[in-house]
This record gives structure tokens, sequence and C-alpha cells, in this order.
């Protein structure tokens, strides 16, 4: 059990920012993972925190212990690679047992300890094939009880499902979850994808170019963004400016500065069997809460069917579940949108 | 991640010392020597700075001996590239019996030690050689009229010894070339593209780049060479003698004036070449099927192509089978015979039976694992400070290991003389000339380039991830070294300690600068046999050190399999 905190930490590559001071507080026994795209910083941060890369500023903490300087060794911190880095010339059980020889442990509490942990991760007798005979999802499981066996306080998973194939990643993560919940190690998750993030983590930072946007639940992040980034990156939102949502959808209550925040689950459409004489500015709307727009393009995905919409020359998205899906909605079909849910949700139009 | 490259600890710190140390000591400042030498007058020690000895080599035979190397260097490319290319042609379309065993003689030149290449050319196919008293005695004409001596004999061996650059080259890039982009043949076919098209506009231009490759080391190899001018040459000159000649003669400033030159030429086109490969390459390795993709021949074609490849490689073992007849035969005994008729196995029972007859041996495999030891230790650490580390000076020390790649070893030896005939830093204030030492230190500069590069593509091959993970998990520096990098380096750090070794036993071309009575190598025992008309003797040591490299290749293998099925 260990609780972690950054204190104004930050890295630069040459003349590149790549982590603006930061402050973090991870908890005891929590699933924290850092969100972002590619060249966010997030991977740099991790690798400060298993200490192979040094901070320009700041200090790290773990359990009110200052570790800025500890080299990787002596830090207790485990970490999962992207390419899992298993050792090529050993087996399974050689990969496992690495750490323990590390820490002179006896040959038969290593032994013990290798199956045990190999169980976990369902490999068990698999310990003398050679890892690269392994599939992905066994290599990866390999890295994860590699790392779990020396009981690290922390551990650091750097992107560890980015290389497998849909089904297997949704599989790992489960066992990931799982095995967090029942040691309750303290992880940190490195991901680039929202969906896994939401699934996976008690909590998130959301990062971009270097810096933290937004630390929250998944719900809040969900359904509450601090910013166009979050609700762009997290919910795929729609953004409606003042002007639009006064004259197409009656609310008067956003500033000009701000913009609406619209996940596509909260628009609904409907056809517009008459073709109304074409809408040249959006000052001559009715205010009856309804506008037209037309659909250019549909993406069926099984569950819910999305629907892009040109929308006074904005591209827009709406969902709705495949239950409700009408064949009637076609590319080229002219649809009234209006807007369902509470929509209260504000944001600066700044990106 | 950009920045996987650590800085310099207290260790790594001590390990590049070391490492500046040697490559300063006994690469550059022996470079630096032969040029001071070469501007001093008569070689007498004055602080006069002369341009004496280049004005006399430029007025002498210079021109008449460049003109020879260079056009010798010609042909030799001419010769490699046409035999070369079409083995690596006939092996990767075509399929015949007995392939695999064929696919392995076509490589044979490459494992024999060049002095012994060129002797079995001499009694193969020199005036007195079995081939041409056989003709001769066939057609009935005087062997003099077409036996291959002087200038068309060397470039013969050079063909032999050479054309392999070729058929590595041409075979490599054919394999990937149906690999990765198999289609692209196919594609010109199904455009409507004839065979002779295809060749013509789609083949040959992909494979442009191994052939100028190839082209500029066969060129380099024949200005460097000096075994065969050495032995075949007669009165011709070319630069290396020079070199060696002036040597002899005792005018050290002429020898490192001719040097200097040979060098500028040779580095030049090292540098052509590094410049040459870094420019952007046709081939790239892309995913996809490994089927392969060849051009269609008549079965006409298909017959005369695989018969005259086979012929040409059968001809091709035969300097080694001859090699083996001569050293089982009776000293004096084979004077006007085609072939000997008297055979013995006295040479190889005096060999290792006389003490002093088997000391050359004994020699040569002592300086050939000083040269391995010295050039692993600095090889593995050279290469494991460039392609982990950061520090000022790196591309410096990067340049100087690859620069005795591009050295004549000729040139080498005389810029060793000339910076340890006197006392140095570098020799502990001794004087090295006529000692043991300065023959492994000669072929441990010579060799360098092999090992470091083997060992610094292999490194950069082992994913710093690696060595990471084990310090996550509680590993430190000398620990991760030896259980992480090590072993994955293992079969490129002993296959090219091998090849090290291998060179360094056959060594003639710095050795006969260097030698002296006692630490006399095999290649120099060699000569003096053949200088004694004892062919048998000479031919027994020259099986023995094609033994030695064969076990030597053997082994090789055999490690790298090992690795492998791992």
């Amino acid at each position: 059990m260990a609780d972690l905190s950054l204190r104004n930490i930050s890295k630069s590559f040459g003349k590149v920012q790549a982590v603006a001071p930061l402050n973090l507080e991870i908890h005891s026994g929590e699933f924290f993972s850092l969100l972002g795209p590619s060249g966010c910083g997030k991977t740099t941060l991790l690798r400060i925190v298993a200490g192979l890369e040094q901070p320009a500023t700041g200090s790290l903490f773990l359990n009110q212990k200052d570790i800025t300087a500890l080299p990787p060794q002596k830090r207790n911190i485990g970490l999962v690679f992207q390419n899992y880095a298993l050792f090529p010339h050993m087996t399974v059980f050689q990969n496992v047992a690495y750490g323990l020889e590390v820490l002179n442990r006896t040959k038969a509490e290593i032994r013990t300890k290798v199956i045990s942990v190999l169980e976990k991760v369902q490999l068990d007798g698999k310990q003398s094939v050679a890892v690269p005979n392994l599939s992905g999802g066994e290599q990866q499981r390999v890295a994860l009880a590699r790392a779990l066996v020396v009981e690290p306080q922390v551990l650091l998973f750097d992107e560890p499902l980015s290389n497998l194939d849909y089904a297997l990643r949704l599989e790992t993560r489960s066992v990931i979850r799982r095995l967090q919940k029942e040691t309750g190690i303290t992880n940190i998750y490195v991901t680039h994808d929202q969906s896994e993030a939401l699934a996976i983590s008690d909590r998130i930072a959301v990062m971009n170019s270097g810096a933290i946007q937004q630390i929250g639940t998944p719900q809040e992040l969900y359904f509450s963004p601090a910013n166009r980034f979050v609700a762009s990156f997290i919910g795929h939102a729609n953004f409606f400016s003042a002007e639009i949502c006064r004259s197409c959808f009656g609310i008067q209550a956003i500033g000009e500065n701000e913009v609406l925040v619209v996940l596509p689950e909260e628009i609904s459409i409907e056809r517009q069997m008459e073709s109304t004489s074409k809408v040249e500015s959006i000052s001559t709307l009715p205010s009856d809460g309804k506008a037209n727009g037309k659909i250019i393009d549909v993406q069926f995905s099984g569950a819910v069917v999305e629907y892009v919409i040109d929308f006074f020359h904005q591209r827009i998205t709406a969902t709705c579940s495949s239950a409700k899906h009408s064949g009637d909605l076609q590319i080229g079909s002219e649809v009234a949108v209006s807007l369902s849910g509470k929509n209260n949700r504000k944001v600066s139009r700044e990106q | 991640m950009s920045n996987n490259l650590k800085r310099l600890t207290f260790a790594t710190g001590a390990l590049l010392l070391a490492v500046a140390l040697f490559s300063v000591g006994y690469i550059l400042l022996p470079l630096f020597s032969l040029i001071k030498q070469s501007f001093l007058p008569d070689g007498i020690s004055s602080s006069l700075f002369s341009v004496r000895a280049y004005a006399e080599i430029l007025r002498s035979t210079f021109f008449e001996a460049a003109l020879n190397s260079i056009g010798i260097s010609l042909c030799s490319v001419i010769g490699s590239a046409i035999a070369g290319i079409f083995f690596a042609y006939v092996f990767h379309n075509f399929d015949f019996p007995l392939k695999a065993i064929f696919s392995k003689l076509v490589l044979v030149p490459l494992a024999l030690p060049p002095l012994v290449g060129v002797i079995s050319f001499m009694f193969l196919i020199g005036e007195s050689g079995m081939l041409t008293r056989g003709i001769a005695a066939l057609l009935g004409i005087a062997p003099s009229h077409f036996a291959l001596q002087g200038w068309w004999g060397i470039v013969a061996v050079h063909v032999y010894s050479f054309y392999v650059y070729f058929y590595l080259f041409t075979s490599s890039a054919l394999n990937q070339l149906s690999e990765s982009h198999g289609s692209v043949i196919d594609a010109s076919l199904s455009l409507g593209a004839s065979r002779a098209v295809t060749i013509r506009r789609i083949i040959l231009p992909m494979l442009t780049p191994s052939f100028v490759g190839a082209s500029l080391i066969t060129f380099m190899a024949s200005m460097a060479s000096f075994s065969a001018p050495f032995l075949f040459g007669g009165t011709t000159r070319f630069l290396t003698l020079e070199i060696y000649t002036a040597k002899l003669n005792g005018n050290d400033a002429n020898a490192a004036a001719f040097a200097v030159l040979l060098s500028m030429v040779s580095v030049g086109f090292l540098l052509l070449l590094r410049w040459y490969q870094s420019r952007k390459s046709y081939l790239r390795v892309t995913k996809g099927s490994s089927r392969r993709s060849t051009v269609p021949h008549s079965a006409a074609a298909r017959f005369i192509a695989v018969a005259v490849a086979l012929i040409v490689v059968g001809l091709f073992s035969l300097p080694v089978i001859a090699i083996i007849i001569l050293s089982f035969v009776k000293e004096g005994s084979w004077t006007y015979q085609i072939l000997p008729d008297t055979f013995t196995a006295q040479n190889f029972i005096k060999l290792f039976s006389d003490t002093h007859v088997f000391e050359p041996v004994t020699n040569s495999v002592e300086m050939a694992f000083v040269a391995t030891a010295i050039v692993v230790f600095i090889g593995v650490c050279t290469s494991f400070l460039v392609v982990r580390n950061k520090f000022i000076g790196k591309r410096l020390l990067e340049l100087l290991m690859n620069v005795p790649f591009g050295i004549p070893g000729t040139v080498i030896a005389v810029g060793l003389i000339l910076s340890f005939n006197h006392p140095s830093f570098f020799s502990a204030q001794s004087i090295l000339v006529g000692t043991f030492w300065i023959l492994p230190l000669a072929y441990a500069v010579r060799n360098l380039p092999i090992l470091f590069r083997s060992t610094a593509s292999g490194l950069e091959s082992v994913d710093p991830s690696l060595e990471e993970a084990a310090m996550t998990l509680g590993s430190t520096g000398w620990r991760i070294f030896k259980k992480i990098t090590l072993p994955l380096l293992f079969s490129s750090i002993v296959s090219g300690a091998l090849l090290v070794f291998i060179n360094s036993l056959g060594e003639f071309v710095s050795s006969i600068l260097l030698y002296s009575y006692n630490t006399r190598p095999i290649s120099i025992e060699i000569l003096s046999q053949l200088r004694l008309y004892n062919v048998g003797g000479a031919a027994a040591y020259c099986t023995l050190l094609m033994v030695l490299v064969m076990a030597a290749v053997g082994i090789s293998s055999k490690i790298s399999r090992a690795t492998l099925a791992e």
C-alpha cells in the first residue's frame, strides 16, 4: 500500500517541454490512469515515476518519503512496458524469477512465488516455454507476472494493451483490473484509448501538450468536462456557439465566449418530410428548439448507429441505439435536430 | 523515446579512457607518424619540413605504380562483377540437384586466407602450374604462350577472392527484392513487359545500390592487395609493393609518402562508400508474403545457365584440392610432371613432430589469440559506449574505429613501425619493433572494424527497454550487462571474434614487414618454404591453416544456430 505524490514535476528534451510543471496526488490502492493523445507527455511522466528519467524540476514522494534522487533499482516501483521487454534469451520461468534472483531469495521461495504468480495470470504450465514462442497476449501476461512477483509498492503500465487485438485487449484489461483489486497495489496506467481508461480506472488525469487538463473519476470527466479538449477527447462531444444555442434551440444562458457541450447521444434527430425552404442564415430561424440539418454519413457499429450531420456548416455527430434506428434516415436525408437531456455544460470557446 | 542515451558514470568513464587511449595510440598516432615521416628529409630526424620524398616518388615510379594499381583494380571489379552477379542470379532463380552443396562451394574463397589463395593459383595456373602443364601437353604448345602471370594472373586471383562480395551483395538484394517487392516483378510482367524489359527496367535499377557497394569494396580490396602482386607481379610496379620495397631499402620517407598517397585514395573510397550507403536505397523490408517471385526462363536458357555456373563453381574448388594434393608431395619430387607422382605423409609428420617446424603455428595461434582478446575488449567496450551513452567526441571515436577498414595492411604496418621504433608513451617507453607484441597489435588494429561493426549493430538491435526492465526489477549496471546485454550479444561477439581470429591466423600483409625470426607466423614460413622449393612443406602449412579456418567457421555457425534455436 503506497501513495504517491508528484510536486512541481517538469521535464524538457532540448527545447521541447515534454511535461509542464504539475502536481499530482495518487492515493494508496488506487487505479489511476494518465490519458491523452500521443506526444502529450504521459509516458515521460510515467518514466519519471519509474526513475528512468530525471525530472527537470520538482520532487517525487512515495509514502511521504522523497524518492526523486533514488535510482530505479531502489524505488520498488514495477513497470510493464508497451513492447513487454521480456528477456528473449530466457524462458517464462527465468523471466519471472529474474527480479527475485536479484533480491537473493532462496531457490525454493523463488519457485513457489513464480508458480503462484503464473497461476494468477493463467500461465501455469508454461514455465519452461521460450518467450518468443508465446502469443502476444501470453507475453503480456508474463510481463505482468514479472512485474508483480517482486511485490512492488506501485505498478506502472505503459500502454500495455496497444499491441493486442480487440478481444484480447478486453480480456487482458479485466485480468489487470482483477489483479489490482486482489493485491491492492497502487496502479498508474498510461493509455491513449479513452474507452479503456474509462472502463478500468478509479481516477483519470487527462493530459495534453505536457499539461494536465483535468483530474477526476470517469463519470466526472465524461459528464462534467473541464474544458473543450477534455469534452472532445473523452466524449467526442459537439460544441454549439451562443448564436446557434439561441437561434436553434432557444437556449439563452450561453455567453459569447462559451460553447455548449452536447454529447452525441444527447442529440435527437427526426426525418423532415416536407422540404422546407432552404434556411440561409441562423438569424431568420424560428426559435422553436428545432433546426434542420442534412445527414452526410451513417455508421452502424452494432449497439449504436452514428450519424454525421451537416448542421449550419458544422459537422456534428449524433448517436442513437440501434434498436431505435429507422431505415429512412440515410445519407442525404433532411433531419430536424433537437437536444435531449439537461444541456447545462458550458466550457470556454478556446480550444 | 528520444532520450535513452545515458550520461557517463565513473565506470563507463574509465572504459572510455581506455578505449580513447587505444585508438589514439595505435590508430591515430601511427597515421600521424606516417605523415610526419613523409615530410622528413631522408628519414633522418630533422626539424626541416621537406616535400623531397613526394617530389622523388612523383618523379620516379609513383604514376606507373598508381596506374597499375588502378588498372588492376578496375579489371578486378569488372571480373568480380560478372562472376558474382551471374552466380547470384543463377542460384536465386534456378533449382538444381545438390544446390545446397554448390551454394556452400561458392563461398569457399571467403574462408581461404589471401596468401593461400595466391599460392594455390600459382601451382594451378602459374607458368609451371598443374592446369597449365596439362593444357600445354594436351594442345602441344609451350605454357608461356597462355599461362596466366603478371597482370592477368593478379586479376584472376583477385576475381577469385573478391567475386564473393558481388555474390553476397547481389543475392541478399535479390532475396529482399523477391520477398518484399515480389509484386513489382509480377506487376511488370502483367503489364505486358517482356522478360528482358523487366530485367532492364525493373530489376537492374533496383539492384544498382548493391552493385555500387560491392564495386567500391572490391576496388578498395584490390588497391590494398599485397599478396597477389607480391607473388604474381614479377617486375610490375604496384603501390603496395612500392611501399614495401622502399621500406626494405631503408627509405622510410619514400615508404611513408607512398603510404600517405595510397591511404588518401583508400580513405576517399571508404568515405564514398559510407556516403553511398547512407543514401536512400530502394529496397526496404516491408511486411507481406515471402513468396518467391522470379522471372520465367526457357528450358534451354535454364540448362545452359546452370551448367555454366556449376562448371565454374567446380573449378573454384580446384585451388583447395590443389593445395591438399601438394601437401602430400615429397620434397623435391615434383619437377617437370603435369601432376606430382610421389606422395608421402612426411610433410604432416614433420609439421607435428618437429617443434622447430611447428613453431610458426604456435606463434600464429598465440598472436591470433592476443589480437582477438584485444579486439574483443576494445571493440565490445567501444560499441557499448557509442551505442548506449552520450559523450563529447563520440562521432570521432566511431570514425577512428572504422578507419583501419579503409587503410591497406601495408600502410598500417609501416605506421606502427614508425611509431614504435623508438620508446613511446604507448609502448611503456620500450621499443616494440622486433618484439612479439607488434604483430598482434597490427592484427588487432586491422581487424578492429570487423568486430566493432558486428557488435555495435548487434547492440543496436537489443531494445533498451530490456535494460530498463531489469533496472525496475532492482538490477544494477554490471549485473544487467552480464545477465541481459552480454547474453543477447553473445553470438555476434563470438562470430566477430572468430573472424578476427581466422584473419589473424593467416595474416601476411603486415606480418612481412613486422616479423622477426623468432616470431615468424605461418604465412611467413610458407613463403620461406616456397623459396626453398619445398612445395610440400608450404602446402602442408596451407592445409593446416585451411583446417583451422574451417574449424573456426564451423564453431561460429554452430553457435549462431544454437542461439537461433533458443
